[in-house]
């Protein structure tokens, strides 16, 4: 249970912020471009790639991995799982979006 | 009896070689100190032993047995205390404590000021009152050995035998201890097993040979 809280701190500490930050524009832009079929996805999943790869980068350059690493969790464990929910996260607000475009 | 030893290690940043053949030996139930100078590799052993640090080569076994994954990740064998404040900010103390089976009842016991703390925010305690938090936690967690990097640094005088007294209560149960500190009174004093790192190289000795080495020991203990 610990790990699991773990999993879900590293992803509430790190990329939860620039994950909802980038999915509120990616939803405005999907919105907004949605009866011009320009075909907008591609450019929003590359830039929300990008953004959570750095997000990444910083965040294990951070000193609090010492406190996950202590729970025996991985960076690979930890930045899997932060991209599972992050990708998650943004696929589900696209799907709402679409409903209301 | 467990043992958990690191031998043959090598590690380099760039093109600076910070240890080469760096060995160390962990008994259960044994306080053991790594002391040095400053740069001398003491807390990149530690780290590569906990399995947080990859090196060019390191072969870390438990109780005979190459461990295939980091220390780390073996449930219940090993925590690491680094030299700096590693809590997320979000987390409270008493929180923290639990993530790390850690009752915050023995954590008041050990240190009555955090008594009505358990609910506060790590980040809004004082550095002094974070220092001793996470070392009185990482001390009581259930492992079998502990690796404490500096732990009497930023800590008051008087609070410094409490955490020694801890740890001396803690070896009883068979726990293991490996600290790094400058404060070398306080390490000699507690110290079962010493090693000296020189030139990236770990060297065993007893006491009197350590006190032989470093000029500045000697003067502490003279």
């Amino acid at each position: 249970m610990a790990r699991i809280r773990g999993l879900l701190l590293y992803y509430r500490s790190f990329f939860l912020v620039p994950g909802i930050l980038l999915i509120l524009c990616a939803c405005w832009v999907y919105h907004s471009t949605a009866t011009q079929h320009l075909g907008i996805l591609p450019a929003i999943l590359s830039l929300k790639a990008i953004a959570f790869g750095m997000t990444a980068y910083v965040a294990h350059q951070r000193k609090e991995r010492y406190y996950f690493f202590n729970l025996g969790l991985g960076p690979y464990l930890l930045t899997g799982t932060a991209f599972v929910v992050d990708f998650l996260l943004l696929f589900t607000a696209l799907t709402l979006t679409s409903f209301y475009s | 009896m467990d043992i958990l030893e690191t031998d043959s290690v090598t590690l380099s940043y760039g093109t600076k070689t910070v240890i080469s053949g760096g060995y160390m030996k962990m008994i259960s139930g044994r306080i053991h100190i790594l002391v040095g100078r400053n740069g001398s590799g003491k807390s990149s052993l530690m780290r590569v032993l906990f399995g947080a640090q990859p090196a060019e080569f390191s072969f870390v076994q438990y109780n005979g047995k190459k461990l295939s994954r980091p220390a780390y990740k073996v449930r219940g064998l090993v925590r690491y205390l680094p030299q700096f404040p590693f809590v997320p900010a979000p987390l409270n103390a008493g929180t923290f404590a639990r993530s790390y089976d850690v009752a915050w009842e023995r954590v008041t016991a050990c240190f009555p000021e955090f008594e009505g703390k358990e609910k506060v925010a790590v980040k809004s305690l004082s550095g002094g009152q974070i220092r001793m938090l996470t070392t009185i936690v990482l001390i009581c967690s259930p492992v079998k050995f502990v690796m404490l990097d500096e732990p009497f640094t930023h800590i008051m005088p008087l609070h410094i035998d409490t955490i020694k007294d801890l740890i001396r209560e803690e070896v009883a149960k068979g726990k293991g201890f490996l600290i790094t500190d400058h404060m070398y009174d306080h390490v000699l004093d507690l110290a079962d097993a010493y090693y000296y790192m020189e030139w990236g190289v770990t060297i065993t000795m007893n006491r009197e040979e350590l006190l032989e080495k470093d000029y500045f020991l000697r003067m502490k203990w003279e």
